[in-house]
């Protein structure tokens, strides 16, 4: 089989993977070595739906002895096989990479022979990259469940971000759907990373510690040391099984929380297999991701706590109102706000202001007083925010009563994804992943996304 | 040293030679002149208007330095390089924008905070305007970084091609330095006809003059080729989305871009003939 048949194969077996971002390590060019990484992260394409191409996204081989009901690799499935040769992959990597399509390779697998060897495979791939072409750009890489920890550790250590995906958000519908992944055989590598992350920052720590006359100064290099710089993350799959939003957003925080992950990726479930434990409709869940992709924002960046955002008495997001509005709507009683003297925590609860927002309200209210005109000038999403806030003592959203139900139908958000056949009234996901608010970057490609349920 | 001082014209513009140098030269010139000209552009994008006189004013650098200088003395080299930055732009405003801002800084009978950088006076019309441009150019510099896309020569040059609004080559080369270093390079940019040349050591910004490249190896194309194929293999279907593309990849640069170009290089009678990219600077 030639590459070029080889690589399509590979690239669309592995493009339902939905975390694509590059961002979150940073590693500096150095003279003789190719390549760096930056932790705001780069796109360097977009295809036909909008999504973010950052990475060589691709499976080390669509082979599998496990049998995963929700995916089309699984053994039952009868597709064309490949598999890359690893010295293959980091050519193509190389080459992609010089060429400047692509910030670095996301490397996933399916299950060849046994979890160890396939990780084998992956080792060796990513050790021609980093030791042999002195490759500095951006590494993801899945662990496979059920692999030994030493492989584990050397595939961390070879990576700039390893993740094992959840796969599904209970452990009833992990039993149902992918019998030969149990919960215990998941958590273990992801608490084995989580561990070696913080052991790896705790030593990096102490070398940084100022040193004294009486010892040596001792610098480790970071490359060969340093465990998953860019931390951890990992996907489920939505809609396949009945899980709600409620259970959902619950595992997401309890993962942020005590496994410190960096990002947790929803897939909305896309119909790739007749098999009858599966829902068989041809609708994809795509808003209901979205609002799962925006709670989660909340929850990270605006410090939201889950139970602010859903209870389990309704325990799905609403379709209609995006959840930062739909806390706002339920708690009137702390607004309107004014913008001229509130703190900064909640100028991030109107809707309309974001981060970026609030903190410019911040500076510029130090020098003038702050009206409509300057927020709109700030890039305020004035339409929305003026419910929510006074400026210099007059409320700015006269006209509409200030009741939960009138207000609420001034701010319905259907969401937008284009007018196109079955995308229509659809969003995509991953868009999140290109404005990683690390970056602080206002003026980044879809800030503007942002700004519509901010 | 003594200046000598003409008769402040009216309805003046003030051209340049395109460079940053050349408009902080035209801000120097505004300040011997003691006169505000309505505009101040590269001349080769001159568009006169009715009544409007011309002058061109030659580029000098260390009359461009005396002018950074100061803006850096009065206002730090932040404010220096928002305005470096902004008067890469393209748009035909962007010169006045630029020497508005330069004449508000040094302007010493304005009460200003000298605590607080000129920059973080948003609310400020005329700083408001040269952070606007600079955000549009900052914009344009990372669409180079994410889009600029090499080709391997027989002479082991790597070339690209690309189309900027704003004369933002000079601005990302370090960006590209830094991680091509093992590769010597060049970024021409066929708009303002000017290109980023690194040779494997240091990089220079040159000045475009046509010749003829040298053809692509013609591994080169199959690299390609395979790149066309990873991205078209990407799309779901499911989740078209063609507005969205549009958004984040403008359909100017589509013609830059392997994946998206109108008229593929799959052709493969073309590949490594020598014929495949037109004539450009060496
Ligand atoms: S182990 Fe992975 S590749 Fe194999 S069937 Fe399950 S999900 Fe698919």
């Amino acid at each position: 089989m030639d590459l070029i048949a080889k690589l399509e194969i590979l690239a669309d077996a592995a493009k339902y993977d939905v975390a694509c971002t590059s961002s979150g390590a940073s590693r500096a060019a150095k003279r003789g070595a190719l390549g760096n990484s930056s932790s705001a992260g780069l796109c360097h394409s977009f295809t036909a739906d909008g999504r973010c191409i950052s990475l060589l996204k691709v499976l080390l081989t669509n082979e599998c002895v496990y049998d995963c009901a929700y995916c089309v690799n699984r053994r039952s499935n009868e597709v064309l096989r490949a598999c890359f040769e690893p010295r293959e992959l980091a050519d193509l990597t190389i080459q992609f990479y010089r060429r400047n399509y692509i910030e670095g390779l996301f490397l996933s697998s399916g299950v060849v022979k046994s979890p160890d060897y396939t990780t084998e495979l992956a080792i060796r791939t990513l050790t021609i990259l980093r030791e042999e072409y002195g490759f500095r750009g951006y590494i993801h890489a899945k662990a496979v469940p059920g692999t030994s920890p030493e492989l584990i550790d050397r595939l961390g250590r070879l990576s700039d971000r390893l993740s094992v995906n959840l796969e599904l958000p209970s452990r009833k519908s992990l039993d149902l759907l992918a019998p030969q992944k149990s919960r215990q055989r998941i958590l273990a590598p992801m608490r084995q990373i989580q561990q070696s992350i913080a052991e790896d920052a705790e030593t990096r720590a102490l070398v940084r510690k100022k040193p004294t006359f009486y010892q040596r100064k001792t610098t480790i290099a970071r490359k060969a040391e340093a465990f998953a710089p860019a931390g951890q993350s990992t996907q489920m799959i939505i809609g396949a099984t009945p899980e709600t939003d409620f259970q959902i957003l619950n595992l997401s925080a309890a993962l942020y929380r005590s496994l410190d992950l960096k990002r947790v990726f929803f897939s909305a479930y896309l119909p790739v297999s007749s098999d009858s434990r599966l829902p068989q409709t041809d609708g994809v869940q795509l808003n209901r991701e979205h609002r799962l992709y925006q709670a989660d924002w909340l929850m990270r960046f605006y410090r939201y706590d889950v139970a602010e955002l859903i209870d389990e008495k309704h325990p799905f997001l609403d379709a209609d109102v995006d959840p930062k509005a739909n806390w706002a709507l339920n708690h009137l009683e702390a607004f309107p706000v004014e913008v001229n003297a509130a703190p900064i925590e909640m100028l991030l609860r109107v809707p309309g202001i974001g981060p970026v927002g609030a903190r410019k309200i911040v500076r510029a209210r130090k020098t003038a007083t702050l009206r409509e005109p300057e927020l709109r000038k700030l890039g305020i999403a004035y339409k929305r925010a003026r419910y929510f806030i006074t400026c210099n003592g007059s409320y700015m959203g006269k006209g509409v009563p200030f009741t939960r139900e009138s207000m609420r139908a001034q701010l319905a958000s259907p969401i937008d994804g284009g007018r196109h056949g079955r995308r229509a009234g659809n969003v995509l996901p991953g868009q999140m992943s290109l404005f990683e608010p690390e970056a602080a970057q206002p003026a980044l490609p879809g800030s503007e996304v942002l700004a519509q349920w901010s | 040293m003594e200046l000598t001082r003409p008769e402040p014209l009216r309805n003046v513009a003030y051209l340049h030679d395109g460079s940053l140098e050349g408009m902080l030269c035209c801000v120097f010139e505004s300040y011997v002149r003691r006169e505000h000209p309505e505009d101040v552009v590269a001349e080769q994008r001159y568009q006169p208007r009715l009544g409007q006189s011309a002058i061109y004013v030659s580029t000098d650098y260390e009359r461009a330095l005396r002018v950074r200088r100061g803006i850096e003395r009065e206002a730090g080299s932040r404010a220096f390089g928002a305005a470096a930055r902004a008067s890469a732009h393209d748009a035909p405003e962007a010169g006045v924008i630029v020497l508005d801002f330069v004449r508000y800084v040094m302007d010493r009978s304005v009460k200003r905070d000298k605590r607080r950088s000129v920059l973080s006076d948003e609310a400020n019309p005329i700083v408001q305007n040269l952070l606007a441009l600079e955000r549009r150019v900052a914009n344009e510099e990372e669409k180079m970084r994410q889009f600029v896309r090499f080709s391997e020569l027989e002479n082991g040059v790597w070339f690209a091609r690309c189309n900027p609004n704003a004369r933002v080559v000079p601005l990302v080369m370090p960006h590209f330095v830094a991680r091509f270093n093992i590769q010597p390079f060049m970024i021409y940019d066929e708009c303002h006809k000017m290109a980023g040349v690194y040779d494997g050591n240091d990089w220079e910004l040159v000045d475009g003059e046509a010749a003829r490249i040298p053809a692509r190896t013609s591994e080169d194309g199959y690299v390609e080729r395979l790149w066309q194929r990873f991205y078209d293999t990407l799309s779901i279907e499911a989740r078209y989305n063609p507005e969205l593309r549009r958004h984040f990849m403008p359909v100017r640069l589509w013609k830059n871009l392997p994946e998206t170009r109108p008229v593929p290089s799959r052709d493969e009678a073309l590949l490594g003939s020598g014929a495949v990219l037109p004539e450009v600077i060496v």
